[in-house]
C-alpha cells in the first residue's frame, strides 16, 4: 500500500503517466480511497495550468538583438 | 503568416521573420544553455548559436523541427563554449545554492508523519481553476519569481516540458541528460511551483525563494 508521502514524490510520474501499470494501479487505489492525496494531485494538476506564458521577448529586444545578430552574420 | 510561408521566409533570411523567431525562443534558448554554461556566458552564447542558425538558415532542410533544430544549434554551442573553457566541474557544481529546494525539503519533512500519511488535510484553495490563478495578479508575480529563481536544469526542463509541451525524450538530447535525472529534476520543479502556490492560497503570501528579501521585493 503507497503511503501519502510516495503519492506526492511520485505525483508528476502519474500525471504523465510515465508510472509502471504496477505502480499506476497502486497509486490509482490510493487515490480512490484517500480524499487528501485526490486534493493534492488535482492541485498539483492545477498548479502547472496557472504559470504565465511570457516566454517572449519584447519586440523592441528582439529588433535590436536580431539586427545585432545579423550584422555580426554578414562580416 | 502560416507556418509554412514563414519558414519559407526564414530560409531567405527574411529580417522581419528572423525577428520573430528571435522574438519567440531566445529567453528558451537561454534556458537551455544556463544548466550547461553558466549565467557569465549564456547571453554570449546564445547570440553566436543565432549568428550560427542565422547563416544555416538557408540550408535547414526540415528533417526536425525549426525549434529542435534551434535547440540543437544552441546546445552544441554550448557544450563547445564549455569544453573551450576547459571547465572541469560538473554541470551541477556551478550552480548557486537554492533556497528554494530547501524550503521545499523542510515543507516536504513537516508535511508528513513518520508513518507517510499527511499532518494535516490540505486546505481547499480560494483559487481554484486555472483562470483563477492567472488572473490573480500578486499571485502571478510570485510564480514568476519562483520561476526565475529555480536551479537553471529544473528551470531548463520545467519551461520545455511544461511550457513548450515538448516530449521528454527531445529535452533528454537536448540538454544531453538521463530520462531518469530529467523525471527528478522536473518534479522537483513543480513541488516547489506547487508549495509556492499552494503557501500564497493558505496565507496570501509569496514563499519564494531567498527568504524575506526577495519576498519584500514582489511588493506584497
Amino acid at each position: 500500500m503507497l503511503k501519502c508521502k510516495e503519492v506526492a514524490a511520485k505525483a508528476s510520474d502519474y500525471i504523465d503517466s510515465e508510472l509502471s501499470r504496477g505502480q499506476a494501479f497502486s497509486m490509482a487505489l490510493h487515490l480512490l480511497m484517500c480524499g487528501n492525496c485526490r486534493r493534492f494531485v488535482k492541485y498539483f494538476r492545477l498548479s502547472l495550468l496557472g504559470i504565465p506564458s511570457g516566454n517572449e521577448l519584447s519586440a523592441d529586444q528582439a529588433e535590436s538583438l536580431s539586427t545585432q545578430v545579423i550584422s555580426k552574420a554578414s562580416e | 503568416m502560416d507556418q509554412e510561408n514563414f519558414l519559407s521566409k526564414l530560409k531567405q533570411q527574411d529580417h522581419q521573420a528572423f525577428q520573430q523567431l528571435v522574438q519567440k525562443y531566445h529567453k528558451l534558448m537561454l534556458a537551455v544553455v544556463r544548466p550547461i554554461v553558466g549565467d557569465t556566458w549564456a547571453e554570449e552564447v546564445v547570440q553566436e548559436a543565432w549568428v550560427s542558425a542565422y547563416k544555416a538558415l538557408p540550408d535547414f532542410q526540415e528533417r526536425s523541427t525549426l525549434k529542435t533544430w534551434l535547440f540543437t544549434i544552441v546546445k552544441n554551442e554550448a557544450f563547445s563554449r564549455y569544453r573551450k573553457e576547459s571547465r572541469q566541474e560538473s554541470l551541477e557544481s556551478h550552480l548557486p545554492d537554492d533556497q528554494q529546494d530547501q524550503n521545499l525539503d523542510e515543507w516536504l519533512q513537516h508535511s508528513f508523519k513518520p508513518g507517510g500519511r499527511w499532518q494535516k488535510p490540505l486546505q481547499q484553495w480560494d483559487l481554484s481553476s486555472p483562470e483563477a490563478l492567472l488572473q490573480e495578479e500578486q499571485l502571478q508575480q510570485c510564480i514568476e519569481l519562483t520561476l526565475e529563481l529555480l536551479k537553471a536544469d529544473q528551470k531548463a526542463i520545467f519551461l520545455l516540458r511544461d511550457q513548450e509541451q515538448m516530449g521528454m525524450k527531445e529535452i533528454c538530447n537536448i540538454l544531453e541528460i538521463s530520462h531518469s535525472n530529467a523525471r527528478v529534476l522536473l518534479h522537483r520543479a513543480r513541488m516547489k511551483l506547487f508549495q509556492v502556490i499552494n503557501h500564497y492560497q493558505d496565507t496570501g503570501e509569496c514563499q519564494s525563494a531567498r527568504g524575506k528579501a526577495l519576498t519584500d521585493n514582489v511588493e506584497m
